[in-house]
């Protein structure tokens, strides 16, 4: 009998196909926290007080009832957006038009909440449901180029945030507020808006749909046969075909899954209790910092909770930081970014790896019923 | 003193392989010496060991009658030594001479002015001198892959190279080509600069090289002048005799049952990407029962032969027929139609090496029909199913739920086997089964595929491994260059005309 040997014997956890792995979560944790220390000696070098930043960051987004909540509401949308990144990245394609893609899901929530006033019950999964729609149509040019015509998605994608960005600009001026000199929209009606949680903060109940999505996409992944084929494309487009699956249909599924995702988190974004309106000022960044968030969770979806909350953290308390230590606004977002990076590093290998992965995705014809 | 001495070079992998046990080495100034194996037998490595891109394990390299070290290439070309691979080192996006003084430049290099003129002046001269005609302004990408040769040779030239490595030159050459760059060889020749050259085509022996040294698993069986020396002496030192590599294994051949063709491969055309005909026309059948065996030299057509069956590669001319059916050409149905398949590379195609072993276990299955689900994945009898199939193939494991990839080479090996046997399939297809192993893992999977042929399966066995095509098959076909050569019994195999065929030389009616 050959002796069979095992070169990483640590990696013995009890580990079925699901994997919540708490030696990632302390590597991230460990980042977060030389993140904070590189911070720590930008803040004193720049003559403010790092210990007044960090206390004021940590008290602003987690020690009050309403900065937790302002943290969470900026997570529900991060949340919804990071899951669109996160199983794209699963798959091994890079949809970097999740920021297209909210627009356009945040632009049709808005139009549900404009043009109808169903009861709540009906009117809010309709919100959902056009917003996801929203995300799917700008992602339908990008997945069908890369699946059919072998177009690289990053620049697709990128074009379409482009053309999304000019397009709902245009669109909120035909339904300008007739309030003042601001370029938004009129607000929805009441009824297509989330409703607030707490009567002490923002966070509302936009937040339920982020966590069902996250239950979803976490089940989807790891207990079904589809996610599982998801799994094998990102990891091994080679040991994918060999699977049986089909590489055109898994980038157009998985491309219009992560499109839809984004959308909804658009629109949880402007139906939100406190915005109710579309505005492309304040949306924007919604999609790209969804796909931070996915880095910072090591592309997976509990991660991403964790990655929503700490970026979500850091938006809530800039205005904070600000006002306590009278820090330009460009220092605080450096310090923030600063923690931010830090914590993605893990992603970024990930991220990287798949990359390598696709590299040798040339190959001879392939065999299929779908030519 | 030889003016080339490598003496006592051994080189034993991470995994275990010995490609290299013992050899010694030499060629003089002004020579065409041949290096002739098969694959696996050591010819790339002990190259690569004197060019410094692979650490030997013992041994001592002599030039020139002075002991050198050679720790990497840049050692290697600073004492003349230069190796062309089989994949070109070059920039596509680059010119040649972009990509010939891309070669020169060197870190401290860097506040030079880089002066293309003279780069091209060179490469003209260089040019005329060797024959090796090359336009310094084209584009590397907008060459033809022999043109290309032709800048990756010219690039060591460039450097002064006078002993040049030539790694399988010819197999990317067309006839025309592969006569002119015998000539360019020829006039190395006479400026005494000395070229090692390593094929497995017997007929570019004799033609172009002076000496030969044959290798043979990681041995050397002989160093020889090639005056007077035949293709089949050539062809038996490079297969073995073969003798005992027949009696090790019991088992006899079988007839098959009559008419009972399992498989039917009917004039199969495979392209590549580029549209070259990678399998040409192939037809035959393979039988309940027994062993059908393809053996060649790697890159013959075989892998894509193997693909196109298993349904991943697209079969252009032709048709599958399985049981007298037609066998549609798509993975999903091949899966379906109870065809097990055991790819050539294991971490590539057949696991994924993050993915544990459990997980493993239903890669390319049918989850479907074994499980009766379409959706959801319950995790709880898949793990049951890897947990016996590890005791039943005595796969080494501390359990079935840790990444594949920290299982050894021929455990990797038996988790595949093991699923693709679980399957109960009609026709097994076995690539290079053994690829990487140690003998007794060899040896496991060797005694499977036996097993399964005396349960009444079909075994399809590709392999580049002479011997292991041997002990098993009842039946063996050679391929080259995409086209059957040969199909033949066991008990019938001629030694000689199997080298022969396999050297590229055409089976003719003796």
């Amino acid at each position: 009998m050959e002796s069979g040997q095992l070169q990483n014997k640590e990696t013995e956890k009890p580990k079925g196909g699901t994997s919540i792995d708490f030696q990632k979560l302390a590597e991230s944790v460990i980042l977060v926290l030389i993140g904070f220390g590189i911070s720590a000696v930008v803040i004193q070098a720049a003559g403010y007080s790092a210990a007044t930043v960090i206390s004021t960051l940590v008290q602003s987004s987690f020690g009050t009832p309403s900065g937790l909540s302002s943290t969470l509401w900026e997570a529900t949308s991060l949340t919804m957006t990071g899951l669109a990144a996160t199983i794209a990245f699963r798959a091994g394609l890079f949809n970097i038009g999740v920021e297209g893609q909210a627009y356009l899901g945040g632009f049709m929530g808005f139009l549900v909440g404009y043009y109808f006033s169903f009861p709540p019950v009906i009117e809010i999964p309709l919100v959902i449901v056009a917003s996801a729609l929203g995300g799917l149509l700008w992602a339908v040019v990008p997945a069908f180029l890369k699946a059919y015509r072998d177009v690289n998605e990053v620049v697709t994608t990128i074009m379409m945030n482009y053309i999304g960005s000019y397009l709902v600009s245009y669109l909120q001026t035909i339904y300008k507020s007739p309030y003042g000199n601001a370029a938004y929209t009129s607000q929805v009606n009441p009824s297509a808006q989330f409703t607030r949680l707490f009567p002490w903060g923002t966070v509302d109940t936009g937040i339920i749909v982020s966590i069902l999505g996250l239950v979803v996409v976490y089940f989807v992944l790891w207990y079904t046969t589809i996610g599982y084929s998801i799994r094998v494309s990102g990891i091994n487009p080679f040991a994918a075909r060999y699977a049986g699956v089909n590489p055109k249909r898994m980038t157009l599924f998985v491309m219009l899954l992560s499109g839809s995702l984004a959308g909804i988190g658009g629109g949880l974004f402007t139906n939100a209790s406190i915005i109710g309106h579309f505005d492309i000022t304040t949306i924007t960044g919604v999609g790209l910092n969804g796909i931070t968030v996915s880095l910072v969770g090591q592309i997976h979806p509990i991660g991403t909770l964790l990655g929503a909350l700490l970026v979500g953290a850091m938006v809530a308390s800039t205005p904070f930081i600000e006002i306590a230590t009278g820090m330009p606004p460009q220092l605080v977002q450096l310090i923030t970014g600063i923690i931010v990076v830090a914590a993605s590093v893990p992603g970024i290998i990930l991220m990287v790896r798949t990359a390598l992965n696709r590299w040798g995705r040339r190959k001879p014809k392939q065999a299929g019923s779908d030519r | 003193m030889p003016d080339l001495l490598m003496e006592g070079i051994s080189k034993t992998y991470p995994n275990g392989v010995k490609a290299l046990v013992d050899v010694n080495f030499e060629a003089k100034n002004g020579e065409i010496h041949g290096l002739l194996g098969e694959n696996g037998a050591g010819k790339t490595t002990l190259m690569n060991v004197l060019y410094g891109t692979i650490t030997k394990d013992a041994g001592t390299i002599y030039l020139n009658g002075k002991r050198v070290e050679i720790g990497s290439p840049s050692d290697a070309l600073k004492l003349g030594v230069g190796m062309v691979h089989q994949h070109f080192m070059l920039i596509p996006a680059f010119t040649v001479a972009e990509n010939v003084a891309a070669m020169e430049s060197s870190a401290k290099d860097v506040t030079k002015k880089l002066d293309l003129n003279k780069v091209k002046e060179k490469i003209r001269s260089i040019s005329q001198i060797s024959g090796l005609e090359v336009d310094p302004d084209a584009l590397v990408e907008n060459l033809a892959v022999g043109q290309q040769q032709r800048v990756d040779i010219i690039k060591l030239l460039y450097r002064g190279a006078n002993l040049l490595l030539l790694d399988e030159p010819t197999s990317v050459l067309n006839p025309l080509e592969i006569h002119h760059f015998f000539d360019v060889l020829r006039r190395f020749k006479q400026e005494n600069k000395t070229v090692i050259f390593i094929t497995h085509k017997l007929e570019e022996i004799l033609e172009v090289c002076d000496r030969v040294t044959v290798l043979r698993k990681g041995r050397v069986v002989g160093t020889l002048d090639t005056k007077g020396v035949s293709i089949r002496e050539l062809a038996v030192m490079m297969i073995g005799a073969g003798s005992e590599a027949l009696l090790e294994y019991s088992a006899p051949s079988r007839q098959p049952e009559e008419s009972s063709a399992a498989l039917r491969v009917d004039n199969v055309v495979v392209l590549d990407w580029r549209g070259v005909k990678k399998v040409d026309g192939v037809s035959f059948e393979i039988h309940s029962g027994e062993i059908f065996g393809i053996a060649g030299v790697e890159g013959n057509g075989q892998a894509e032969l193997v693909r196109a069956i298993a349904g991943i590669d697209l079969i252009s001319e032709g048709r599958l027929y399985l049981d007298g059916k037609e066998l549609k050409n798509s993975r999903k149905i091949v899966i379906k139609s109870g065809v097990g398949y055991i790819p050539d590379d294991r971490l590539k195609w057949g696991l994924c090496g993050n993915f544990s072993v459990a997980e493993n276990m239903i890669l390319g299955v049918d989850v479907e029909s074994r499980f009766n689900t379409r959706f959801y994945l319950n995790y709880r009898p898949i793990k049951k199913m890897a947990r016996e199939l590890i005791a039943r193939f005595k796969i080494v494991t501390p359990n079935e739920n840790v990444p594949v990839k920290s299982l050894s080479g021929g455990n990797q090996q038996k988790v595949i086997t093991a699923r693709e046997i679980s399957k109960e399939p009609r026709i097994i297809i076995a690539h290079e089964p053994t690829h990487g192993l140690d003998i007794s893992a060899t040896r496991y999977i060797h005694n499977l595929l036996l097993e399964l042929r005396n349960q009444g399966k079909a075994v399809l066995l590709v392999s580049s491994d002479t011997d292991e095509i041997l002990k098993l098959s009842d039946r063996i076909a050679v391929m080259s260059r995409g086209k059957i050569v040969g199909i033949s019994r066991r008990e019938e195999v001629n030694m000689e005309r199997l080298g022969l065929m396999m050297g590229g030389v055409r089976a003719t009616a003796e």
